[in-house]
């Protein structure tokens, strides 16, 4: 049985596959994603207020922002290759 | 109306030792706890001990406390570490309660919170030097940090509380 992050983990597949098609028009926005583009929002509370109200905790959605992800650092330290 | 997070250490030394750490509460979101309440699971929260980290760009605990709260997972993104690889990581939702000053009495907040999960690297490092995650630029979007080394303190002071819905 598939577990919540494996459900979460195959829409996120499915989101960075329709990330060409979502950033023209909502660019920056947040979305909800389940199979498609469920809902658009400026912010991630208002995305993740409208997931609690109309999907199942379970149903393995997706919140992101419609943007090409970048790798961010732990911590500035890193950036700098500081690390011991 | 503005509430203040203050530092709860006391000296100097402190403060340059242990750096602006902040104590709270961590555990899932209003609306994953009562799923889990439906579904005969109680977990507490967790005392946390996260450290304000100007340098990060996103606040963090590790994905073995995040797992075990239950938190709700939101999508991965890329994280660089220690390896300078970036790798997937879960970003996961949270609520973190933490103790404010508010214009008349303390009030305890509950903070909505996206946190990273990432692996643990704890194992050789001394207990009291270990804090159960980062508090990053994400979460002090909110904040106004001010740190004062000579007074051995810190606050964190906001004019819009963002509390849990």
């Amino acid at each position: 049985m598939a577990t919540l992050e494996d459900k979460v983990a195959a829409q996120h597949d499915r989101f960075l596959r329709a990330l060409p098609q979502l950033r023209t028009g909502h660019d920056g926005e947040w979305v909800v994603f389940l199979d498609t583009a469920r809902f658009f929002a400026a912010d991630e509370r208002a995305a993740l207020r409208w997931a609690h109200a109309n999907l199942r905790m379970d149903a393995g959605y997706v919140v992101a922002r419609v943007e090409e992800p970048e790798p961010v650092f732990l911590s500035a330290a890193l950036a700098y290759r500081l690390a011991t | 109306m503005t509430h203040v997070y203050r530092c709860p250490l006391g000296s100097s030394a402190e403060l340059v030792r242990h750096g602006p750490v902040v104590l709270g509460k961590l555990r899932p979101s209003r609306e994953v706890r009562e799923a889990m309440q439906m579904r005969g699971e109680v977990v507490p929260p967790q005392q946390v001990k996260l450290l304000v980290d100007t340098g990060a760009s996103f606040s963090m605990v590790s994905r073995s406390l995040a797992t075990g709260l239950g938190l709700q997972p939101l999508r991965r993104h890329p994280v660089v570490g220690v390896s300078q690889k970036p790798e997937m990581c879960w970003v996961y939702e949270a609520t973190l309660d933490l103790w404010l000053e508010g214009p008349s009495s303390r009030v305890e907040v509950a903070l909505p919170l996206s946190v990273t999960g990432v692996a643990d690297a704890h194992a050789d490092v001394p207990h009291d030097a270990v804090v159960s995650g980062l508090l990053g630029r994400d979460f002090l979007a909110s904040f106004v940090l001010h740190y004062d080394g000579p007074r051995a303190r810190f606050e964190l002071r906001t004019d819009r509380v963002q509390a849990e819905d």
